[in-house]
């Protein structure tokens, strides 16, 4: 039971991580109906930043990363993907491929291929003991801030009027330019909360497998099939299929030790399971096609 | 800053518009009509005589559409507007309701009202009374408001369309066939409301494929086809006109056809 117990709660902190990420691809998706390869590069990015600054301060390095990240989308968005806008599908994927590429290219040159550092810092490696289980306090501050985060978000969308303008632009597009919707406003502001997300994403995935290396941008592509699971384009789907493919790796990774590295293939499982069951996701609408 | 045009009478201006779109040819061509202040116009037409893409060209849509402005300007109160973006157009005080009833399906049908509040000031005082007028105008919606905009009936959405533009507090409201798809009592009472909303003092733009309908409650109105306007007149004077008669008739031919084919395959 013990055992479980701690899995379930490894399985949350992990799903917090790829629910971050995922949140980061549906924000982007929904304003702009761009599916931002790069993001997975944000989240690098972010990690290495953070993991650079930590011998002068966790704070300042996530202060940083925070500016960087937040200004880097906004950049993208307004110098390359706005002027593709209108252009085939194709050629804006092609264009968040580059900027991945290039992203990747950039770090490489920075700090080298090897691993570098973590991104710890204050989370530390102790464990919080509660009964018989124990909690690696890096868990803690995983599920703590994650959950602060979407509290955060759900009342930026609940309850504000530029909440209340994504989720209108996200609806029906062609309804909110009718009715003033300041796009440019909407995608900007919208990239820039993915670049936050991305940052909390980096930082929890530098420090959860301990490790900030270029192989974070493969972990971070591990949210495209808790975003096909939830169903694309939905935020609570976002969140619920983070989870579960959170949960389904680390139990997975438990339980079935003896057969090797199956769990990694668990949440494309899942994935398959839900395509062939209910193609739009648990939270998902049809796919509507963006003017 | 932009210029303004003195000899431009208030309402809306359009001179001389020829629109294409990226994917090829030209769905209008040199239209001009003018919208006084004050009144009710009504612009008819039938499918694909370019009614929809004027009014993306005056309301900042078209560019959404990969549609072009090749030629010719827009004006409202004498402000050029001109391929102005939609937001743009929207804050200057013209607000369309789009054709097919286009609510925000999972937004409540307070959160719709509210988007059409985005543009204002923050003015809550004002916004308050304006959504208080909408509700008094439309009482069905008044009991909807938590409810999505998604589980409304087709005249109930329409209305909320109507009451969503309205919260923009518009000088001109441009209708694109409010009637499309509705019952005749749905659509009576919708035009009861264009009247009501006119009588406040907003000045009307109205796009019908029902021409009987729109010239009922227009004071002028023109007839394109083509992309082009064929002619305009007080709307009094065109419900009579042969000409009018004749591009209605033909709607109406047609149908009789389809329904003599129905009649003959339902009857084998």
């Amino acid at each position: 039971m013990d055992n479980f117990l701690q899995l379930t709660f490894q399985g949350m902190a992990l799903g917090c991580v790829y629910a971050l990420i995922g949140l980061g691809f549906v924000m982007v998706f929904k304003s702009s109906g761009v599916f931002n390869f790069a993001h997975p590069v944000f989240v690098m990015i972010s990690a290495y930043i953070v993991a650079a600054l930590v011998p002068h301060g966790f704070g300042w390095g996530v202060l940083v990363a925070l500016v960087c990240m937040a200004a880097l989308a906004i950049v993208c968005e307004k110098i390359i993907l706005r002027r593709l806008a209108g252009r085939s599908l194709y050629v804006v994927i092609m264009a968040t491929l580059g900027l991945s590429v290039m992203g990747q290219a950039v770090v490489a040159m920075a700090w080298g291929v090897n691993p570098r550092g973590s991104t710890e810092g204050p989370m530390g490696r102790g464990v919080l003991r509660v009964g018989g289980v124990a909690l690696p306090w890096t868990g803690v501050w995983i599920i703590t801030v994650s959950l602060v985060l979407l509290a955060v978000l759900y009342l930026f969308f609940q309850r504000t009027r530029y909440g209340l303008a994504l989720r209108a632009a996200a609806d029906h597009h062609e309804a909110a330019l009718a009715q003033g919707i300041n796009m440019r406003w909407v995608q900007t502001i919208s990239w820039g909360i993915a670049g936050v997300l991305a940052v909390a994403a980096g930082v929890f995935l530098g420090a959860f497998p301990r490790r900030v290396s270029p192989d974070m941008v493969d972990t971070a592509l591990g949210a495209l099939p808790a975003l096909v699971i939830g169903g694309f384009g939905s935020l609570a789907g976002a969140v619920v299929g983070g989870m579960s493919v959170g949960l389904l790796l680390v139990l997975g990774s438990g339980y079935l030790a003896e057969y090797g590295g199956v769990h990694v293939v668990l949440p494309y499982v899942a994935m398959l399971l839900v395509l062939t069951l209910r193609p739009s996701g648990l939270f998902g609408h049809h796919e509507a096609e963006r003017i | 800053m932009p210029e303004k045009d003195v000899s431009a009478a208030a309402g809306l201006a359009v001179d001389g518009l020829t629109v294409g779109y990226r994917t090829g040819g030209l769905v209008l061509s040199e239209v001009s009509l003018t919208v006084p202040a004050g009144q009710i116009v009504a612009l008819v037409g039938p499918n694909g005589a370019g009614k929809t893409s004027l009014l993306r060209a005056v309301s900042g849509l078209l560019k959404a559409h990969q549609g072009v402005i090749h030629k010719g300007r827009v004006t409202l109160d004498g402000d050029a507007i001109t391929g102005a973006d939609a937001s743009a157009v929207v804050r200057r005080g013209l607000a369309q309701v789009l054709e097919g009833r286009q609510v925000f399906p999972n937004l409540t049908v307070r959160e719709n009202l509210l988007t059409g509040a985005h543009t204002l000031r923050r003015d809550d005082s004002r916004r308050h009374a304006t959504f208080e007028e909408i509700l008094d105008l439309f009482g069905v919606l008044r009991q909807r408001l938590g409810q999505r905009a998604g589980f409304l009936s087709g005249g109930e959405q329409q209305m909320l369309a109507i009451g969503r533009a309205l919260m923009t507090q518009p000088r001109l409201l441009v209708l694109d066939e409010p009637s499309l798809g509705l019952a005749p009592r749905i659509v009576e009472e919708i035009s009861r409301v264009v009247q009501a909303i006119n009588a406040k003092g907003t000045t009307v733009l109205l796009v019908e494929q029902n021409a009987l309908l729109a010239f009922r409650i227009a004071e002028y109105g023109y007839v394109l086809e083509g992309g082009r306007v064929m002619f305009g007149g007080p709307a009094a004077e065109l419900a009579g006109d042969e000409r009018v008669a004749h591009y209605y008739l033909g709607g109406q031919d047609m149908s009789g056809r389809r329904a003599r084919r129905t009649a003959e395959r339902t009857g084998r």
